[in-house]
C-alpha cells in the first residue's frame, strides 16, 4: 500500500511555477487542449502568436504534431473535397489523407511562416460555392473577387513555386458566354495575381479547370457526330520560314471552317497555363521578372482574354523574354483575336529579345491579323510557328489542287469534304500530297503571290481518337 | 431496504486540508478512481492530493457532486465526443456559473482537472479560456492574461508584416 502511494503521488505530477498561476504557465498538453480542440479561428491564432515567443513556437509545434508534417517530397496539396457531389472528381486532388479542413489552409499558411517550410508547390482547388467546404468556411472560391486574399496568402509562403488554381465549374460556364468585358473585369486580379506569382519567385504557375464531366460532356454531345465517329484524326503542323512572312495575299484564300471546340480535347482536362522561370525561389521582383525567357500560355479561351494584357505587358517591357506560345487557345470568337493580336504585335515590336513566337492549335485566328502580325514582327523574330487546330481532315481525290491551293492558309487549310476513313489510307494520301505541295510552291502563280517563300518545312501530324 | 451505505473517502490536499467525500464523487477523477479500484484493502490513510491546494479541490468537488451519478465516458464514446465537443465553445448554464471565477483559480481549476484527469471539467475550463481569448489583438490577450511581451522590435515589426494578410480581413 504505502508502494503505491508512492507511486501514485509521483503519478503525473507536474511542475508548478508558483502559487499564481497565468495562461503562459499552463503546461503544454493543457494549452494544445485550449487552442487546438475549441475551434478557435485562424483568425485568433494568428494574434495569439503575437503575444510572445513561447505562443509563437507553441503554435508552429503544435499544428505538425496534431495534423502532421508536409510530406517527404515537401510537397502538399490543399484538399476541398466534395460534399455535394462525392463521386464527381472536379478539381479534386487527393494527396492527403485525410484531406485538409478549410481552415487548415490558414493554419498550414501560418505554421509555414513560422518554421520556413520549404514547401515547393501549392494547389488550391476552387470549388463549387455552393458547396459546404466553401461557403462555410470563408474560403475565397472566385478569383475575380477574392485575389487579394490570394495573393496575401501566397505572399506567406517563404518557399512556394508552384501554384496550381483550378477553377469552379460554375466560373467556367460563366466566362464561356461572357463577353469581352467581362473577362476585362477578371484580367484585373487575375494580372495582380500573376505579378505577385512572378514577384514571389514562382517558377510555375498554371490555372485549369478540374472539371473532366465538362469536357467529356462536349465531346458526348458535340455538334458533329460524325466528329466521334470517325477513327482518325489529323491536325496540321507549318513551319514557315521568315521570308514565307510575306505572302501576303496567297494566304487568304478562304474562308475560315469552324471546327468543333471540343474536337482536340481528346476527354483531357488541364489545359492551363503555365508560367516558367529560370530561376529558383528569391531574388527581387525585377529581377525575376526578368529571368523569365519562355512564356507558355495553353489556355481555353475563358483564361485567355484575362491573361492577355498580362502577357502582352510581359512581352513589350521583358529584355530578355526570348520565346512565346501560344498553345491550344481554343473557342475564342475572331473578334478577340482581332484585337489580341493587334496588342501582341505592338507588343513584340517594342522589345527585340523575342525571336520565336508558336502558335499552335489556337482556333478561329482570322488570316487577316495574323498576317499582320506576321509583317510586323517580321525584322524582329526569327522563328514563326503556326500549328493549325485540329480538324478532321478530309482529302478528296478530285479537289487536290484545291487542298494545296488552301495550304498557305494560316488554319483550317483543307475544306472537310470526305473523311479518311484509315490511316494507311491517309499515308497513302499524304506522299501525294508532298508530291502536289511542292509543285504548288514552284507554281509561278504562287511564287507570284509569295515572293519564292523558302520553307523550312513541312509537318503533318496525325493523331488517332 | 435501505440503500446501501457510500464508501466515504479521504483526501488531503497540499496545505494539509482534508475533506471526506462519497466515492462515487471522487470517481469523478479518473486518477482516484484508479487509484481506488487498484487498492483492494480498506486503507483509513487520506489519499494525497499534492498538486492541488484546499480552495481548488473544494471547487472541484463541487463540481464533481453536481455532475455525480452521470456517466463517466468510455473508451469508446471519448472519441466521438471529443468530435462533437469540438468546434463549439457553448457552456452549460450551471456549469457557466460554476467556472466564473478570478482567473488564478480558473488556471488553478484547469491544472487541477488536468492533473485528476477530469476530463468534462478540463474541457469547461478549456473552454472558457478560448473564449477568453477569441477576438482579442495580442495586445489585449496580453493585459488580460498578464503575459509579458518578450519579443526584439525587429521580431515584432517581422510578425506583424507577415500577418498583415489577416488583420485587414
Amino acid at each position: 500500500m504505502a508502494s503505491q502511494l508512492i507511486a501514485f503521488e509521483q503519478h503525473r505530477a507536474f511542475q508548478r511555477q508558483g502559487a499564481n498561476q497565468q495562461l503562459d504557465d499552463l503546461p503544454y498538453d493543457v494549452l494544445v487542449k485550449v487552442l487546438q480542440d475549441y475551434d478557435l479561428a485562424p483568425h485568433d491564432f494568428l494574434l495569439l502568436a503575437q503575444v510572445s515567443r513561447r505562443f509563437n513556437s507553441f503554435i508552429s509545434s503544435f499544428y505538425f504534431t496534431s495534423r502532421g508534417s508536409p510530406n517527404p517530397l515537401n510537397s502538399l496539396t490543399i484538399t476541398m473535397d466534395s460534399i455535394a457531389e462525392p463521386s464527381s472528381r472536379i478539381g479534386v486532388r487527393y494527396v492527403r489523407n485525410p484531406p485538409l479542413h478549410p481552415d487548415d489552409i490558414d493554419f498550414l499558411r501560418y505554421s509555414l511562416d513560422l518554421i520556413r517550410a520549404p514547401i515547393d508547390q501549392f494547389i488550391c482547388v476552387f470549388e463549387s460555392d455552393v458547396l459546404m467546404t466553401t461557403t462555410d468556411y470563408g474560403i475565397f472560391t472566385i478569383i475575380s473577387s477574392h485575389h487579394r486574399e490570394l495573393g496575401r496568402f501566397i505572399r506567406g509562403f517563404s518557399s512556394i513555386r508552384s501554384i496550381t488554381l483550378c477553377l469552379e465549374p460554375r466560373n467556367i460556364l460563366a466566362l464561356r458566354s461572357a463577353s469581352y468585358s467581362t473577362w476585362v473585369m477578371w484580367s484585373h486580379p487575375l494580372n495582380t495575381l500573376l505579378d505577385t506569382c512572378i514577384g514571389k519567385g514562382i517558377t510555375e504557375f498554371e490555372i485549369w479547370n478540374g472539371s473532366w464531366c465538362i469536357h467529356d460532356a462536349k465531346v458526348r454531345f458535340a455538334p458533329w457526330p460524325f466528329v466521334i465517329a470517325f477513327p482518325t484524326w489529323f491536325h496540321k503542323t507549318f513551319v514557315y520560314s521568315r521570308r514565307a512572312i510575306r505572302a501576303g495575299p496567297g494566304w487568304q484564300v478562304l474562308s475560315l471552317v469552324k471546327g468543333d471546340p471540343s474536337a482536340n480535347w481528346n476527354r483531357l482536362s488541364g489545359y492551363g497555363l503555365r508560367l516558367y522561370t529560370n530561376t529558383v525561389y528569391g531574388g527581387v521582383r525585377v529581377m525575376i521578372k526578368s529571368s523569365l525567357t519562355t512564356l507558355r500560355i495553353s489556355s481555353p479561351a475563358i483564361l485567355f482574354p484575362p491573361l492577355s494584357k498580362w502577357t502582352y505587358q510581359l512581352v513589350g517591357t521583358s529584355p530578355i523574354l526570348t520565346t512565346l506560345i501560344l498553345h491550344k487557345i481554343v473557342q475564342l470568337e475572331p473578334s478577340f483575336w482581332r484585337v489580341a493580336l493587334s496588342w501582341l504585335r505592338e507588343a513584340i515590336r517594342l522589345q527585340n529579345s523575342l525571336k520565336t513566337l508558336t502558335v499552335t492549335e489556337c482556333e478561329n485566328i482570322p488570316t487577316e491579323p495574323l498576317l499582320h502580325l506576321v509583317r510586323g514582327t517580321g525584322k524582329s523574330l526569327v522563328d514563326l510557328t503556326l500549328l493549325c487546330p485540329t480538324q478532321p481532315i478530309t482529302i478528296e481525290d478530285s479537289d487536290l489542287d484545291r487542298q494545296y491551293r488552301s495550304w498557305g492558309r494560316s488554319q483550317n487549310t483543307f475544306p472537310c469534304l470526305q473523311s479518311i476513313r484509315t490511316t494507311q489510307e491517309m499515308l497513302y494520301r499524304l506522299a501525294r500530297l508532298e508530291d502536289k505541295t511542292r509543285g504548288w510552291i514552284a507554281d509561278e502563280d504562287i511564287q507570284a503571290a509569295l515572293g519564292s517563300p523558302r520553307l523550312n518545312g513541312v509537318v503533318v501530324e496525325s493523331r488517332t481518337a | 431496504m435501505a440503500a446501501p451505505a457510500t464508501q466515504q473517502i479521504k483526501i488531503r490536499c497540499n496545505d494539509e486540508k482534508e475533506f471526506t467525500v462519497d466515492r462515487d464523487v471522487l470517481e469523478r477523477s479518473v486518477l482516484i478512481k484508479n487509484m481506488l479500484e487498484d487498492v483492494t484493502e480498506q486503507q483509513d490513510a487520506p489519499i494525497p492530493l499534492p498538486n492541488v491546494s484546499g480552495p481548488v479541490m473544494a471547487k472541484v468537488l463541487e463540481y464533481c457532486t453536481h455532475h455525480r451519478g452521470e456517466p463517466l465516458p468510455s473508451a469508446d464514446t471519448e472519441q466521438s465526443q471529443d468530435e462533437t465537443r469540438k468546434r463549439t465553445t457553448d457552456i452549460s448554464e450551471w456549469d457557466q456559473k460554476f467556472i466564473t471565477v478570478d482567473q488564478e483559480m480558473l488556471f488553478e481549476i484547469i491544472l487541477a482537472a488536468n492533473y485528476l484527469d477530469i476530463k468534462s471539467l478540463l474541457d469547461v475550463g478549456c473552454k472558457t479560456v478560448a473564449n477568453m481569448i477569441k477576438g482579442k489583438t495580442p495586445e489585449e490577450i496580453r493585459k488580460l492574461f498578464n503575459i509579458v511581451n518578450d519579443f526584439t522590435p525587429e521580431e515584432e515589426a517581422q510578425i506583424k508584416k507577415e500577418n498583415e494578410w489577416a488583420e485587414d480581413r
